[in-house]
């Protein structure tokens, strides 16, 4: 459930009169709340320099008009606003004039409010002299211009405009006007124009830079990035557009505030104000320009030559130049599409049905008549008979279903298999690929429905593998039922002659088997599929075969798999109907992390990131993001793991796929937990606990779902139960043979714990993997036992080699402490600076150890965990009831800190602990 | 800014702080040589003045992911440099100079992406001071 408004509060922008809306409060904190964006204003960006020309127009003498001019929506309005705010600041007088359509038919209407009572025309130019005088002379500079500020310059009418342009001349007045660039110009409005002392502005829409700025500032934290680019590609800079796009998002939810972090969660769809504006827009190039834009918004993209039999050049040139159409070349084609689908929408909505459905006949009769020209005319016909009759030709809707399968545009294979399977309800290709994109939209109850018929129609084993796969898959991803996806499997197979479509369902179970915590189980099954190399097999082996034996610790030969797993899927085509060819990927990825290969994985990770979001295919952006995050913990880099793990959480929960959602929530604690939050950890770590509560139960490294709450109980201080539970885990790990997992908790509990026994666990575990990392834990652990200075920096450097940095400086910590007990200065200090160099690195990360303390006697670990309460704002009182102790043995300890520290008071305390800034709110 | 964006901002300024001095310098250099025209608006001493701009640097980097933070340094930076007679066309020259800066000093690791998160990050930095400097004129103007 998104937190949408959970933490909305009311302040937004205070709404401003003239001058800078850079005055209101935006009260967003990353860690604990954000702002709605129900702003009146949004803040003024990119528009300085326009600002800084006009101040100096205005400062030469020989100007007398700064005529503002550009397309509706622009921010012509906002800039005259805030021009006239500049000219206060210059010691002018201002006044304002809106002119208008119904203003105008009263000669000097637009001026009333400017003018004193006057009994004839003649007398106006007097009287309206003497009163800008008047104003001029009251100003702070007398005797200054009075600067009037004349919006929509073009509907006034032209008495008032010579009645103005004669105060111009004679000195009395400066004009800022704002012009509609695609409005007429009267006769009267020209000679102003055209005048010297004018100075005709064309406003520009903001740069793309400006847009994300402007975003940023309005909305009160960052934005995901393809939300930042579809509000770009949208709104073309056009502050009006964007400022509608953004709020109608806000309001309609598909743009929400998830833990500070603005997500595009579904698609934006078009306000009432946008729909006018997009209207407008559309109304302004035409009837020759219009009816290419119906056509386009009504049958799809179209060849040049066939709309220019349509239509004007002229016409045709005029939309392209004006961006609401372009053209892609392919070959010697041309094509003509609408730039943005929004516009489709507005202008179909606009559309009686009627008309749609003669656009579409028409169409249809062109293709017929010239025979088929491109590749997907056929398809393109079938579509159209579709949307005008409701039947469709089936055959070429499931050739279509096919391709946007594979382009993974899950909402058109819905529509198109929906479509198909209405008019063949016993088609099971179509049934399956409805299953299995209802699976892909999140729709799992449905997808279910439409499975389980499916399977009853089936009578090919191709369908039969394709709908068991889908279902199971949907069963245990979508609905966390391990159980019922075995049950699916199970009852197919026996009715597969072929040995590969049974490998097939082998591969699926067994990856099932990893995924629910049973990696051991896992590699027995998969010894049903011959081991007799050929691609196929390969690569069905490998899916499940690395991941199971990177639990199991042995990292090398996971990665070799995985990788060679890859190669034999990509060489197979798509033959292969069970899984994507990245899911090797995510293994490789997930064999170098815990292999220690930190810059490996984390390239790869990226590079998996990138590829997965560009074929759209939130699956595979969760892992990625999951793994994203779990590199960068394991590096000390806490700020950027939370950002991963976040999207992780955002995209699990949009896709609802709860399994991965639990270790997103779990990392998201751990993450917010190193840096401080203590309100972020707690909430995931809620969160968390819900869904398990809830029965969500999911086998994949389970055990690690424990970081994210010992952590939480880390952040509130709460040390001896985050030990605790982090040791119980890891024995629980160690005896489900989750090798990486044990290794993780049982480190993570000496890294809270200094006492902790574990030492021979993490050696253990270390002796039955091959990674260098397990044995750097088990290496840090002997040496922290052993209270060895020496072995301490030793065992850091090794981290800090793997790239474990935060963990890295806590051992050089716990070094530094060990000289300096033994007497040794220099050393202690060395390994203390060394220490602070690390740091510097781990965006702020304050875990228990990494506080520096530069003392010669060390805090103990009950000194530690009670300053480190202290500077997060509890009183000695919360201190005690938390760690059950009497207030007045949580000032004995906090005395002794002082000692140690050599300060005096709670408030010195943070700095003297080497934290940034006070404690969180 | 996306929230990698602000990481990699973050990330990467971390790295370099042992070259803070080398950044500084870089800096001006850039500066004066695009725009010679702005060494007059300087009049501390050249080592003194590098220093105080990484240091204002820092302090901004440090709070880009905590908006209220971060606007209240930035808009008190901003309504300082009013006193400076810093106009509109210098932020993009400083913008420029600081982009250039940040490529020579980061070497290998100034790449494609962190350069382009630097440059969002400046315009938000450069915004949000000429906001603040331009709230400072009006109440100065307002307070006569």
């Amino acid at each position: 459930m998104p937190n949408r408004g959970m933490f909305a509060a009311t302040r937004g922008w205070a709404p401003t009169t003239a001058g800078d809306a850079g005055t209101g409060r935006c009260g967003y904190d990353h860690r604990t709340m954000t702002t709605a964006p129900t702003l009146d204003r949004w803040p003024l960006v990119g528009r300085r320099l326009d600002i800084e020309l006009f101040v100096d127009a205005l400062d030469e003498p020989a100007i007398s008009a700064f005529v503002i001019t550009g397309p509706a929506g622009v921010g012509k309005t906002r800039l005259a606003d805030e021009c006239q705010a500049m000219a206060v600041v210059e010691g002018h007088a201002t006044a304002r004039v809106i002119a208008s359509r119904a203003a105008a038919s009263v000669p000097l209407g637009a001026l009333a409010h400017l003018l004193p009572a006057w009994n004839e025309t003649l007398e106006a130019h007097a009287a309206f002299i003497v009163a800008l005088y008047e104003l001029a002379a009251a100003a702070p500079e007398a005797n200054r211009p009075v600067v009037i500020m004349v919006d929509d310059i073009h509907l006034l009418d032209t008495a008032s405009l010579a009645l103005l342009d004669h105060a111009r001349h004679v000195g009395a007045a400066f004009l800022v006007g704002t012009r509609r660039a695609d409005e007429p110009t009267t006769e009267a409005l020209a000679t102003v124009l055209h005048d010297p002392a004018a100075t005709e502005y064309p406003l520009a829409p903001l740069a793309r830079t400006d847009v994300d700025t402007l975003l940023h500032l309005a909305l009160g934290g960052p934005l995901e990035g393809s939300a930042g680019a579809e509000l770009w590609s949208i709104s073309q800079g056009n502050a009006l557009y964007l400022r509608e796009l953004t709020m109608g998002a806000v309001s309609s939810g598909a743009l929400i505030d998830d833990g500070g972090v603005w997500h595009l969660q579904g698609p934006i769809t078009s306000s009432h104000r946008l729909r006018e504006l997009i209207d407008e827009r559309i109304r302004g190039t035409g009837d020759k320009g219009r009816v290419v834009l119906e056509w386009l918004a009504a049958v799809g993209p179209t060849g040049r030559s066939e709309l220019e039999a349509m239509t004007t050049i002229e016409a045709l040139d005029a939309l392209d130049a004006a961006g609401l159409t372009e053209i892609t070349e392919d070959g010697r084609r041309r094509t003509v599409s609408l730039t943005h689908t929004l516009h489709g929408e507005v202008i179909r909505a606009g559309l009686p049905r009627l008309r749609i459905r003669t656009l579409l006949r028409e169409a249809i009769a062109r293709v017929d008549g010239h025979g088929a020209r491109r590749r997907d005319d056929a398809t393109r016909v079938a579509m159209w008979q579709l949307a005008v009759d409701g039947r469709a030709d089936t055959s070429v809707l499931l050739h279509a279903a096919r391709a946007a399968r594979a382009a993974h545009d899950f909402a058109e294979v819905e529509r198109l298999a929906a479509a198909i399977s209405r008019a063949e309800p016993n088609l099971a290709e179509a049934a399956a690929l409805l299953g299995e994109a209802l699976y892909e939209l999140g729709r799992f109850d449905d997808a279910e429905a439409v499975l389980a018929r499916a399977h009853q129609v089936a009578t090919s084993d191709a369908d039969r593998v394709h709908i068991a796969s889908a279902r199971a898959r949907n069963q245990f991803w979508g609905l966390v039922d391990p159980t019922a996806a075995a049950g699916t499997l199970d009852a197919v197979r026996p009715l597969l002659t072929d040995a590969a479509d049974r490998d097939q369902l082998v591969s699926i179970e067994a990856s099932f088997l990893v995924f629910d915590g049973d990696p051991r189980g896992a590699l027995r099954r998969i010894d049903a599929i011959e081991a007799a190399p050929s691609p196929r097999r390969q690569a069905l082996r490998a899916l499940p075969e690395a991941p199971a034996l990177t639990v199991l610790g042995r990292t090398f030969d996971a990665l070799a798999i995985a990788t060679a797993g890859f190669e034999a899927h990509m060489a197979l085509g798509d033959q292969l109907l069970v899984a994507h060819p990245g899911t090797h990927i995510v293994a490789q990825a997930l064999a170098l992390t815990h292999g220690g290969r930190l810059d490996e994985a984390d390239q790869l990770a990226h590079a998996g990131y990138d590829i997965a979001i560009s074929d759209r295919v939130p699956f595979s952006q969760i892992w990625f993001a999951l793994e994203l995050g779990t590199i960068n913990i394991l590096r000390g880099r806490p700020a950027t793991a939370q950002t991963w793990y976040r999207d992780a959480r955002t995209k699990a929960r949009a896709t609802g796929l709860r399994g991965p959602l639990t270790m997103a929530l779990s990392g998201a604690a751990m993450a917010a937990a190193q840096l401080g939050d203590v309100t972020g950890a707690i909430g995931a770590r809620d969160e968390l606990l819900t869904l398990t509560d809830h029965g969500v139960r999911f086998g994949f490294l389970a055990h690690e779902q424990a970081l994210g709450v010992a952590w939480a109980h880390v952040a509130a201080g709460q040390l001896p139960a985050a030990h605790a539970l982090l040791v119980e885990q890891g024995d629980a790990a160690a005896a489900a043979d989750h090798v990486i997992s044990a290794s993780w908790l049982w480190h993570d509990a000496l890294r809270i714990d200094p006492e902790s026994t574990v030492a021979e666990r993490l050696a253990g575990v270390a002796a039955a993997s091959d990674s260098p990392l397990l044995a750097a834990r088990a290496e840090h652990a002997a040496a922290v036992a052993a209270h060895d200075g020496e072995a301490l920096e030793r065992s850091a450097a090794t981290l800090a080699s793997l790239g474990l940095a935060l963990v890295a400086a806590e051992a050089e910590l716990a070094a530094a402490d060990g000289f300096r007990r033994d007497g040794d200065q220099r050393r202690g200090q060395a390994a203390a600076t060394r220490a602070e160099l690390v740091l510097a690195g781990c965006e702020g990360a304050r875990t228990p150890r990494s506080v520096r303390a530069d003392t010669i006697v060390p805090l103990s670990n009950r000194e530690r965990e009670i300053a480190l309460l202290a500077t997060q704002g509890l009183t000695s009182r919360d201190i005690g009831e938390r760690l059950a102790l009497s207030v007045r043995t949580v000032n004995n300890h906090l005395q002794r800190v002082y000692t140690k520290l050599a300060i005096s008071n709670r408030a010195e305390l943070a700095d003297a602990l080497g934290l940034d800034g006070g404690p969180t709110p | 800014m996306t929230p990698e964006q602000i990481a990699l901002v973050q990330s990467s300024y971390a790295h370099a702080q042992d070259k803070l001095p080398e950044l500084g310098a870089a800096f001006y250099r850039q500066l004066f040589t695009a725009h010679p025209e702005v060494r007059e608006l300087f009049s501390t001493d050249p080592e003194i003045q590098q220093k105080k701009f990484t240091d204002e640097l820092s302090e901004i980097v440090a709070s880009v992911h905590q908006l209220p933070t971060f606007l209240e340094t930035a808009r008190e930076l901003g309504a300082r440099h009013l006193d400076y007679r810093t106009r509109a066309r210098h932020y993009g020259a400083v913008g420029d100079a600081l982009l250039a800066a940040l490529i020579e000093v980061l070497g290998p690791d100034a790449t494609e992406d962190t350069i382009a998160a630097w440059r969002l990050a400046y315009n938000l930095i450069a915004e949000t001071m000429q906001q603040g400097a331009a709230e400072a004129a009006r109440q100065r103007a307002m307070r006569g």
